[in-house]
């Protein structure tokens, strides 16, 4: 899931020995490249983005091993500041854990060495559910599983790694946590204790004096509006938010209003009406006018539908 | 291939939620690599939980049970051929995009970072692995000719899912309500859900409820099978 210009956060991570880095989301990775090349700051990005979710949402800039850290972060203290003026407000949105361990092939070899060499941090390695997932994964893909009875979440948890990039070698990911027994799936802030105490007591250690490098991040977990949305919906519907008469609605309001329903309608999206008020709300749209434009926005849809089930009969 | 009888009894030997799969579910995570509509690109949204199911039962497959009738594994067949092609012509359609606006750059000097092609990767490829995944967990029903002369019921009635004539549709959905029925028979009281994202034969308009034609048939207490539009949807309801 893509985290926001806006919100996510810009820091040198000096962790490993492959030297300091910065790890940006993709709307970041121009304005950051931008203002260190003003500077005549050095550095390299990496050519794969980092993936979450299947989503190439971050990318990875390498320093050098002799970098200004304190330097580069002033710099993106006033990249991070310049994107925040500009940048819409979100609703803070509920966030998970995200981990990747990334290095050159023969230092993620060394890592997957000590991984083979036995139990780190109570962590038992699964093979027989490694056989399974590695089944439902492409066939070159690297495939780890370890569990422990988590003290955080008083439960037995399975963390799911997969690997990726040439060879499947230069990068693990974490794919999933799963309770390894019982029903139900962790909610979201015991998966996150799950991972915490994972990165802890597992890779952090695990990855010691290696030149691999351990990303983590929390990143929103669920998506948000402009990512359901086709670009055309969202035009409509920031053309209706600037031009509306937040507290004094309009007529002319509700004729914008009606193109946004349209373009829902064109586009065949399925709409979470509760995202969608939150959206107006965080718009600055009273709740009265957002029960409203949310009933309108409903109704209009099932006119819609039922006008096209009466074309097709 | 096991009959709904064989299903039944080993899910009665050793109860968990059943998840009846539609084919678009499983093609969908390689059709989502399509257009909507001319520019605007499907979303792929439906690969995270076919990817976090198989994943739940990789880790325990006493979690849930994937269900498909043989002509859902026909169908996927017939299609999947056509669908990856359709995906690789999606992505070369894509490169050649952005390439335009990169021969725009080389002409006004815009410094642009270097391209790596879609097509030359294995996205499509891995993609179809994925769905085959999600085929490959599913146990799959026997047809039975007495549900498939239901279904052909339905379309000469012109009852939904087969008001407009096809009939494959029906003959799913009549295995899936058999399958609910003769569990409920059984005390079965583990959650049966069918899962379709066809919205013109299954869904209310464009909410992924039933379609009120058809929900008396799935809401019947004998049968009790629950409708989702997505396995989006369907995942928590289930506990997964």
């Amino acid at each position: 899931m893509a985290t926001s210009a806006a919100d996510a956060p810009l820091t040198v991570s000096t962790d490993g020995t492959a030297g300091p880095y910065v790890v940006v989301v993709s709307q970041q990775l121009g304005p950051v490249i931008d203002a260190m090349r003003t500077e005549g700051i050095g550095f390299r990005v990496d050519q794969d983005a980092v993936m979450l979710d299947g989503a190439p949402a971050l990318a990875v800039i390498n320093l050098g091993l002799n970098a200004d850290v304190d330097r580069v972060q002033a710099i993106l203290d006033r990249v991070a500041d310049d994107l925040q003026s500009k940048g819409r407000r979100r609703l803070r949105s509920p966030t998970r854990e995200v981990l990747i361990v990334r290095g050159n092939p023969g230092e993620m070899q060394r890592l997957r060495k000590r991984i083979d060499s036995g139990v780190h941090g109570g962590w038992d390695r699964r093979t027989d559910v490694e056989e399974r997932f590695q089944r439902t994964l492409p066939p070159q893909a690297v495939a780890y599983c370890f569990s422990k009875l988590v003290p955080a979440v008083e439960r037995r948890a399975a963390v799911l790694m997969q690997g990726r990039g040439s060879g499947m070698g230069e990068e693990l990911h974490l794919s999933e946590v799963v309770p390894l027994e019982g029903h139900g799936q962790f909610d979201l802030d015991q998966r996150n204790r799950v991972v915490s105490d994972f990165r802890e007591t597992f890779v952090k250690p695990l990855a010691q004096a290696l030149g691999v490098r351990v990303v983590d991040r929390s990143v929103s977990a669920v998506p948000n509006l402009e990512e359901l949305l086709s670009t055309e919906a969202m035009a409509q519907l920031r053309a209706f938010a600037r031009a509306a008469n937040k507290g004094d609605s309009h007529e002319l309001d509700l004729q914008q209003w009606a193109g946004f329903i349209g373009q829902t309608h064109l586009d065949n999206a399925v709409v979470d009406l509760d995202q969608l008020e939150a959206w107006l709300a965080d718009d600055g749209f009273t709740e009265e006018e957002r029960r409203a434009l949310v009933r309108e926005f409903e109704s209009g849809r099932r006119l819609l539908s039922a006008y096209d089930d009466e074309r097709l009969e | 291939m096991p009959s709904i009888a064989d299903v039944v009894a080993s899910l009665v030997a050793a109860p968990k939620p059943v998840i009846c799969l539609d084919t678009c579910d499983i093609l969908e995570v390689v059709q989502c690599l399509d257009w909507e509509k001319p520019g605007t690109p499907r979303s792929v949204a439906c690969i995270k939980p076919v990817r976090h199911l198989l994943t739940t039962l990789a880790v325990n497959p006493d979690r849930a049970l994937v269900v498909v009738t043989d002509l859902v594994h026909t169908e996927w067949n017939q299609n999947i051929d056509g669908i990856r092609k359709k995906a690789h012509e999606f992505l070369a359609k894509i490169d050649k995009i952005v390439g335009s606006s990169y021969n725009a750059a080389g002409l006004v000097g815009t410094a642009l970072a270097v391209y790596d092609p879609l097509a030359s990767k294995p996205l499509v490829d891995d993609l179809v692995s994925l769905s085959t995944a999600l085929l490959a967990q599913a146990t799959r029903l026997d047809l039975d000719p007495a549900l498939s002369s239901l279904a052909l019921d339905r379309v000469m009635d012109k009852r939904r899912p087969s008001h407009d004539g096809h009939i494959k549709d029906s003959i799913n959905f009549e295995h899936y309500l058999e399958l609910a029925r003769r569990l409920r028979a059984t005390g079965f009281v583990e959650a049966v859900a069918f899962v379709s994202k066809n919205r013109k034969d299954y869904w209310e308009g464009d909410k992924d409820r039933i379609h009120p034609d058809l929900k008396p048939e799935i809401d019947d207490p004998t049968v009790q099978l629950q409708f989702f539009g997505s396995l989006t949807a369907t995942l928590p309801n289930m506990g997964l």
